[in-house]
């Protein structure tokens, strides 16, 4: 860094400079504790242990999505709902429901002409043995779920009927004869696909897999590490001539991951999963070339709402906000460590969804991501914050 | 006893022990580098302490090239911690009669420099007045074009060359009143 010669010093000032450069001052001790109090921890954890982390997240949503109440629907759209709260009794006795749907106004029992052949809940024989009620079909349907309340549209005319009513206490206190009117809400049926035979969308909840990358990175972005500060958030740098710039050669950035959705009234469904993000870049310098890989492991949220849907082909859009943690950095044949604070990002997204079975989908989403949190290193993301993705991958309903 | 490349291998993986190995290394001369900016040793302090964290944070970046690649690092760290806490103290320079003392200043002998301790020489260029300093420290000890000063300072380049002839004035001075005191 010293060039006194270049700069037409005099003799005197060279030896000035040399001692000045040559004395040395010993700092506090202070000086190293203050240091050690403001440096993070150690800690290494393994990505293997990120990953538990996620995937054990996402199985506890996953499951608490599952086993969340949602609204069923019945082969001609009407809506029934059945809380699925398990069921008991402290009565030994036996008792009969029959559930059944006559024409309207008519006061007769009569047995369901159809059955069903979705989840409604037509002809449903409830048995009660022993305080634990079972459900038996009686018109074809087989219905396994507890039911412990049940709540029809008035617009069905359906009436239901107990062998032996329950008393008052047990129809205003237990949840097995709570039977009550429903007031149906307007478009809360879910989405569906036309008149297509293929009702991928009455489900409960889906699981996403899928894969993106980015629109724009045909050509791998070119960027350039100024010296020291550039990830200081000091505007200024001293270009010095030790100064050493590292060329970094972007390679498209690779996201797999998978979402779990529940379907929500009004055709919105809501999500979350885990998004695996790998940035990959060479870099080199006067003398050097080697290989950077920064990999992140992220929770994703997001909310769609399917707006249109022809046949077997459905169109959504969608906000997505995910957190992510990097899980490692490699530089070279190093491993590094890097302040690892939470990286967060927010997305918007439009896709395309093509139904192939009942329980299988695609879809194609393109994509729009803005990186809010700046990394410590230069990736891809960091050069463009706003990027536009393509991602695709297949839905399995269930 | 941990050879350089260690010593950042093991901070980039966020070693204490290779963190403590790097400051007892290098702090007492990034202390003086410090102390050349700054001038009082508790701003020193200061800015030996934000310049190291700077460092520990940053080493991810770093590539080590050979012995000494590590010491310039860490010595742009300091010298660009210190000008940018000095910019931002807004620092201008003290009211010398340094008119007078330009007239008046005469090249000292360079065998009465070569006499004098480093330690004596470090506190006379820590003495200057604050922007003098600055730009002695930046022109003539650490190598910085007049054009790099005038950018990250701030200021023209002829206000840098200008405050450069003054504090060689004022040092030359320094250096004659303590050869003076000490002559036998």
């Amino acid at each position: 860094m010293s060039s006194q010669s270049q700069h037409n010093n005099p003799e005197w000032l060279d030896i000035v400079a040399h001692k000045a450069q040559q004395a040395q001052q010993p700092a506090d001790e202070q000086v190293w504790q203050r240091i050690e109090q403001k440096l993070p921890a150690r800690r290494r954890r393994p990505a293997w242990l990120w990953w538990s982390a996620a995937a054990a997240t996402a199985a506890a949503i996953l499951l608490l999505v599952i086993t969340t109440p949602s609204p069923m629907v019945d082969e001609v759209g009407s809506e029934v709902t059945a809380q699925m709260t398990p069921v008991t009794i402290a009565s030994p006795i036996t008792q009969e429901t029959n559930v059944t749907a006559p024409q309207p106004s008519q006061a007769t029992h009569t047995q369901s002409p159809q059955p069903s052949q979705d989840r409604g809940i037509d002809g449903v024989e409830t048995h009660t043995e022993g305080g634990i009620e079972t459900a038996t079909p009686s018109g074809g349907t087989h219905v396994t779920t507890p039911l412990a309340s049940i709540t029809e549209k008035e617009q069905t005319g359906t009436t239901i009927t107990t062998a032996n009513p329950p008393s008052t206490a047990q129809q205003q206190g237990d949840p097995l004869f709570s039977i009550h009117n429903y007031q149906p809400a307007e478009n809360d049926s879910q989405f569906s696909i036309g008149n297509s035979q293929f009702k991928a969308d009455d489900s409960q909840f889906s699981i996403s897999l899928y894969g993106s990358g980015n629109l724009l990175a045909q050509n791998s972005y070119h960027a350039v590490q100024r010296p020291v500060l550039m990830a200081m958030g000091n505007g200024r740098f001293m270009e010095t001539q030790a100064s050493t710039r590292y060329h970094y050669k972007h390679r498209i950035p690779l996201n797999v991951g998978i979402m779990a959705s529940k379907s929500l009234p009004h055709n919105l469904s809501v999500g979350i999963g885990v998004n695996y993000a790998r940035y990959s870049s060479e870099v080199s310098a006067d003398l050097e070339r080697f290989d950077q890989t920064v990999q992140f492991i992220g929770i994703p949220v997001a909310l769609q709402w399917h707006f249109w849907h022809y046949r077997r082909l459905s169109a959504y859009v969608g906000a997505e906000a995910m957190a992510e943690r990097c899980i490692a950095v490699d530089r070279g044949d190093e491993q590094v460590d890097v302040p690892r604070r939470i990286q967060w990002s927010v997305h918007g997204m439009a896709g395309l969804q093509l139904a192939i079975t009942h329980h299988l989908g695609l879809f194609v989403e393109p994509k729009v991501s803005h990186y809010a949190t700046r990394f410590t290193l230069p990736t891809a993301r960091n050069e463009h914050p706003l990027t536009f993705n393509l991602k695709m991958g297949a839905n399995i309903n269930f | 006893m941990m050879t350089e490349n260690d010593i950042v291998k093991g901070c980039k993986q966020g070693r204490r022990e290779a963190q403590r190995a790097l400051y007892d290394a290098h702090a007492p001369h990034l202390m003086t580098i410090a102390l050349r900016y700054m001038g009082d040793r508790d701003d020193a302090q200061d800015v030996l302490q934000d310049a190291l964290i700077k460092a520990y944070q940053s080493i991810a970046q770093f590539n080590w090239k050979g012995q000494g690649s590590l010491q310039a690092w860490l010595d742009r760290i300091v010298i660009n911690t210190a000008v940018s806490q000095l910019r931002h103290l807004r620092n201008q320079p003290s009211q010398v009669d340094v008119d007078q003392l330009a007239d008046d200043a005469e090249q000292p002998d360079t065998s009465d420099v070569a006499a004098i301790d480093s330690a004596t020489i470090l506190a006379m260029v820590a003495s200057l007045p604050d922007g003098y300093r600055t730009v002695f420290n930046m022109h003539c000890i650490d190598g910085f074009s007049h054009r790099d000063i005038a950018r990250q300072l701030g200021i023209s380049e002829g206000t840098s060359s200008s405050q450069l002839s003054r504090a060689r004035a004022i040092l030359a001075h320094k250096i004659k009143e303590y050869i003076n005191q000490h002559a036998p």
